[in-house]
């Protein structure tokens, strides 16, 4: 169910590009990235202005106050919430929806790409059932397609990167291979969280943010040194795209760039 | 620590299992069946992180290689056996020549760039090294580079060879022939200067798609499938395809060496059917083929005129010309690594739960099994 939804049609999605652009799957990866971003973009755009709105509601003076009187009757707390929820036409839901549809087409973008790259015989075992000629056929008319079975073998070969192998840079006189490309994915993954948290009025939130901001970019970064370098561009490209995404929509705080002075939590 | 640290700390974890389940089957971890070679009452089995030495009479352990396994090194190509050496390649980019007699290493070759998954030829003192960095290395018994061929694509197949030329097919779509040997004067400079690239086969045939499959020859024909459903016989001699067969198959990967009997070419594929082809016009022998049940990516082997193929369900069977099959056996493990027969014994890899490696007789009944033990 999941292949023929989702993994199928993204790995026809993925080899039609590849092939369209000269067989590069370096190029394929972005590109398919920028276009599962371009469609999902409207459920994202969606998805902040729900935010937004959740957002502004915690600075609202009803909000407060009902925070106020009711901070011992959680049951009745909730209930005062949901009607002020209703009085001003926010759903809670509404940021989570569009993030819940989101997820399984992300999920699948990265399994599909990771599936792609099968450069062993178990995973080209498991690649060759989902290569279907589903876009081939529909775009026929265009010169030079070719069948997607027949662009087996891929050229996983990317600039100075093997996609299908974690990728080090190695430099004369250093005796270690430099990982440049999960150095990117930190960086591009520290960007993106910091540029595009919300600043909280509430100093745990704030103190979990930060912690979040941390933990996250090295943990991609982990990933990219470990994994086949086709995953850490599929990051890097997609991270970039998102910065470009929250920029368009005038969405990036700059200013939690710059250094701040440590809130102190209350016990 | 406070509950939203707690709570951030476990969400990371959580983030990190999910993303590791995403890709540790194909991204990290690069996994095979076993590669197996039988030679003599001797056979080979790389598997994982070790090379297992096997007595096929009853199953015993002659020796391992590595001593002691390390996950960093893993073993899934065949190797190959010659009069003194077992010669393996493994996943990293390291080739190895091991003493046949007790598994102690020989020599290593490491001027490859990607892992091995095709098996080497030992012919005439010389090691061919097919690997996926596009490379065919020709090493001389010590290991020291003879010479080098690059193909366009990653190569998985073992290399055949006759008394003219060595035979390679490749991922890259195409059968070279090249020479089995070549003087200094006929190799060109690689990027570091040293002489050791063959520029040109000599000669070479589009077969239009990738192949993952080890050929095999008979008579001056070679016999190949394709990713895409086709099995090729090439007269060699004329440098020509003799014919095709296409199968009907929507998946129809052909993974297994063909087993060629008296009468016919058999060979199975991704799709799960079995089909019997005239050797002399590529025919179909049967209207229809068998349906084996599930995928048939393992090569079969011939015996007493039968082909015997194994089904990745652990289904072994026995089929012949007239479309007879007969069930030997059926295992509980999935069966894709190659089928072999030694010492009147058909030799299974499993690589199960409950064995490695396992003989039954051509009745299908167990005669030993072998699980590695620490």
């Amino acid at each position: 169910m999941w292949d023929t939804i989702i993994i199928k049609p993204f790995i026809s999605g993925l080899l039609f590009i590849y092939d369209l652009i000269g067989q590069n799957f370096g190029i394929a990866i972005i590109l398919f990235t920028v276009l599962v971003k371009a469609v999902t973009h409207p459920l994202t755009v969606k998805q902040i202005k729900s935010s937004n709105a959740l957002q502004d509601l915690q600075t609202d003076k009803d909000w407060l106050e009902m925070q106020k009187k009711y901070k011992n009757d959680k049951d009745r707390l909730a209930q005062e919430q949901m009607k002020l929820y209703k009085e001003k036409g926010i759903s809670p839901f509404a940021s989570c929806l569009p993030t819940l549809i989101q997820f399984p087409i992300i999920i699948g973008l990265y399994q599909s790409i990771i599936q792609t790259m099968g450069n062993a015989p178990l995973q080209m075992l498991n690649l060759i059932p989902k290569i279907t000629p589903l876009l081939s056929n529909i775009f026929s008319f265009l010169p030079g397609l070719q069948d997607p079975i027949s662009l087996i073998p891929l050229n996983n070969h990317f600039l100075w990167m093997n996609l299908g192998q974690p990728e080090r840079v190695f430099i004369p006189g250093i005796s270690f291979g430099i990982p440049l490309l999960a150095i990117f994915v930190v960086i591009t993954s520290f960007l993106q969280t910091k540029l595009m948290s919300t600043p909280s009025a509430d100093a745990q939130s704030q103190q979990m943010t930060g912690m979040m901001n941390l933990y996250m970019p090295i943990l991609m970064g982990w990933f990219a040194y470990s994994f086949a370098s086709g995953l850490a561009l599929y990051f890097v490209a997609s991270n970039v795209i998102t910065i470009i995404q929250y920029a368009v929509l005038g969405k990036l705080n700059f200013s939690n760039l710059k250094r701040k002075k440590k809130v102190e939590v209350k016990k | 620590m406070n509950n939203k640290t707690i709570r951030l700390i476990i969400l990371t974890l959580i983030t990190a299992v999910v993303i590791s389940g995403c890709t540790s089957s194909s991204a990290t971890s690069a996994s095979s069946w076993p590669g197996m070679a039988l030679s003599g009452e001797e056979g080979y089995f790389a598997y994982g992180t070790q090379v297992y030495a096997l007595d096929t009479k009853n199953g015993s352990l002659l020796w391992r290689f590595p001593q002691e396994g390390s996950s960093s090194i893993q073993f899934y190509a065949a190797p190959e056996v010659s009069d003194n050496l077992v010669i393996v390649g493994d996943y990293t980019s390291n080739l190895y020549a091991v003493d046949r007699e007790n598994g102690f290493e020989k020599w290593q070759f490491n001027d490859a760039e990607d892992r091995y998954i095709a098996s080497s030829l030992s012919y005439n003192e010389t090691v061919y090294a097919p690997n996926t960095d596009y490379y065919l290395y020709a090493l001389d018994e010590n290991g020291d580079l003879l010479w080098r061929f690059k193909t366009k694509g990653p190569n998985w197949s073992k290399p055949l060879a006759d008394e003219s030329y060595l035979y390679l097919t490749s991922m890259d779509h195409y059968l070279y022939a090249l020479n089995l040997s070549y003087a200094n004067t006929d190799l060109t400079a690689d990027e570091d200067g040293n002489q050791t690239l063959v520029s040109t086969p000599v000669w070479s045939l589009d077969l239009e798609s990738a192949i993952v499959s080890n050929p095999v020859m008979e008579d001056g024909i070679l016999y190949v499938g394709t990713v895409d459903g086709i099995l090729y016989a090439v007269d060699l001699e004329k440098q020509s395809v003799l014919w095709k067969f296409t199968v009907e198959d929507e998946v129809a990967s052909i993974w297994g060496t063909p087993v060629i009997t008296s009468d016919a070419v058999f060979f199975g594929d991704e799709g799960g059917n079995i089909y019997a082809i005239d050797k002399q016009d590529g025919n179909a022998l049967w209207p229809s083929p068998f349906a084996a049940g599930s995928s048939v990516i393992a090569s079969g082997v011939g015996i007493d005129g039968k082909a015997v193929f194994a089904a990745s369900d652990g289904k072994i069977f026995s089929i012949d010309a007239s479309k007879e099959p007969k069930t030997l056996t059926t295992l509980d493990a999935t069966l894709n690594a190659p089928l072999g027969y030694a010492n009147e014994k058909i030799i299974i890899a499993p690589a199960s739960s409950d064995a490695l490696v396992e003989a039954i007789d051509t009745n299908g009944s167990e005669v030993w099994t072998y699980s590695p033990t620490n």
